[in-house]
């Protein structure tokens, strides 16, 4: 299990650059047949859109059933979780 | 120089707010259609002013910004008295804008001069959005965040609230007002309340949404009305949802704050859940201004759609 800290994005995830950055780190070590540990504990907030470019990008892309076996999201709070799930739901409409 | 010999003067009013930035915007309408123009004989008069804003001076901060970036005048004259130069001074900007009337260009460490500052319980946070290097994305994250956290930090679901806030009006400047690189976004508040206000002069909303509701033929108070609609972007089938202006507007109706935003010849004002466009004088780009009383916060987790929470998206929390 590969953990990701995203503490150096925080408290605000809200720029394009950086959300391509987030799910890149997330891709590669998928990609190495890792699972990824994702610990949200410092962020605040994320922008939507980042939530869709890297949430929803990947929810789509992996399927719903590998996406929960092998995505852990860690410590996030009520908020995040939030926001991650319309990034999810808006991602999934526009399949 | 006497009055009479200037050919053009923008005033700020004595009172420079939010109940006065409308006239402001008015009177800024002919100098977007001034770039090249290098027009002789402008006077920039602050010399009324006794009280502003942080709105007011990022107004008047942005309209510089603008006019002399693509040379609408020559030579201007800057006009201001002990007052004025003392609440430009108050909120970190006296610097950037006389060197701007002095030296018409302002390079990237100038802006990196501003700074958070405490001044009688009030915090006033400007903060330079550059799109040169990652110089913004970097101070917002280590300096500017944590020092509106640490001050209001005995209301941390306050803290959720505008970063929020934050994160979509950032969003939406990084993404949507591509034209313009020197932006300043700025945060003013007390425990009770605070105020964020940002200003570009990029394309604006009427451009890059009316494109995409061209067939619709809307007209720009319309199209402003639109913008503000859940899952409206003109972006669409993209990373963009469309959900950043919705959910500012609903956290302003919540909490029974404000949200004024200014573009292109209209306006849209949300006041404590009283909603109102109409036409005002054209400002290229956009203005966005938010006030939130901070006495019962409202975040994601409450504004999230029932529905949603009860999706069953395959997550894996822990």
């Amino acid at each position: 299990m590969k953990e990701i800290i995203l503490d150096k994005y925080s408290p605000i995830i809200s720029d394009k650059l950086v959300g391509d950055e987030i799910y890149n780190l997330i891709r590669s070590e998928l990609a190495r047949g890792q699972k990824v540990s994702v610990d949200l504990k410092l962020i605040k907030s994320m922008a939507t859109f980042c939530a869709k470019q890297i949430f929803g990008r990947l929810y789509l892309e992996l399927g719903s059933e590998k996406f929960f076996n092998t995505i852990i999201l860690k410590n996030a709070s009520d908020d995040v979780k939030a926001i991650i799930r319309i990034g999810i739901q808006s991602a999934l409409e526009e399949r | 120089m006497s009055l009479q010999s200037f050919k053009r003067t923008l005033s700020a009013p004595k009172y420079f707010n939010v109940n006065t930035a409308l006239d402001f915007i008015n009177d800024c309408e002919p100098i977007f259609k001034l770039k090249g123009k290098l027009e002789p004989h402008f006077l920039l008069d602050l010399s009324k002013m006794k009280r502003a804003s942080m709105l007011g001076i990022l107004l008047i901060y942005k309209i510089i910004d603008f006019a002399m970036s693509n040379r609408c005048f020559n030579s201007p004259v800057l006009k201001y008295e002990d007052d004025s130069e003392d609440e430009l001074e108050r909120f970190g900007f006296r610097e950037l804008i006389f060197d701007y009337v002095d030296n018409a260009k302002i390079e990237d460490r100038d802006y990196k001069k501003l700074k958070v500052t405490f001044s009688d319980n009030f915090i006033i946070a400007p903060q330079a959005l550059l799109r040169s290097e990652q110089y913004s994305q970097s101070r917002l994250n280590k300096i500017y965040f944590p020092a509106i956290e640490d001050y209001y930090k005995e209301n941390p679901k306050a803290v959720d609230m505008i970063f929020l806030v934050f994160s979509e009006v950032l969003l939406n400047f990084w993404e949507h007002a591509v034209a313009d690189t020197k932006s300043i976004i700025v945060a003013n508040g007390n425990k009770q309340n605070i105020e964020i206000a940002c200003a570009d002069t990029g394309n604006g909303i009427i451009t890059t949404l009316g494109t995409h509701l061209a067939e619709f033929n809307y007209s720009g108070d319309r199209i402003l009305r639109e913008a503000i609609k859940k899952g409206v972007t003109s972006k669409s089938m993209t990373n963009h949802m469309g959900y950043g202006l919705w959910v500012l507007d609903e956290i302003v109706t919540r909490t029974k704050g404000k949200l004024h935003i200014y573009s292109q010849g209209v306006y849209y004002y949300n006041e404590r859940g009283k909603k109102k466009t109409g036409k005002c004088g054209y400002w290229q780009g956009t203005v966005i201004y938010i006030s939130l009383p901070l006495s019962s916060p409202v975040t994601w987790a409450d504004i999230e759609p029932k529905e949603n929470k009860e999706l069953e998206l395959q997550i894996n929390w822990a």
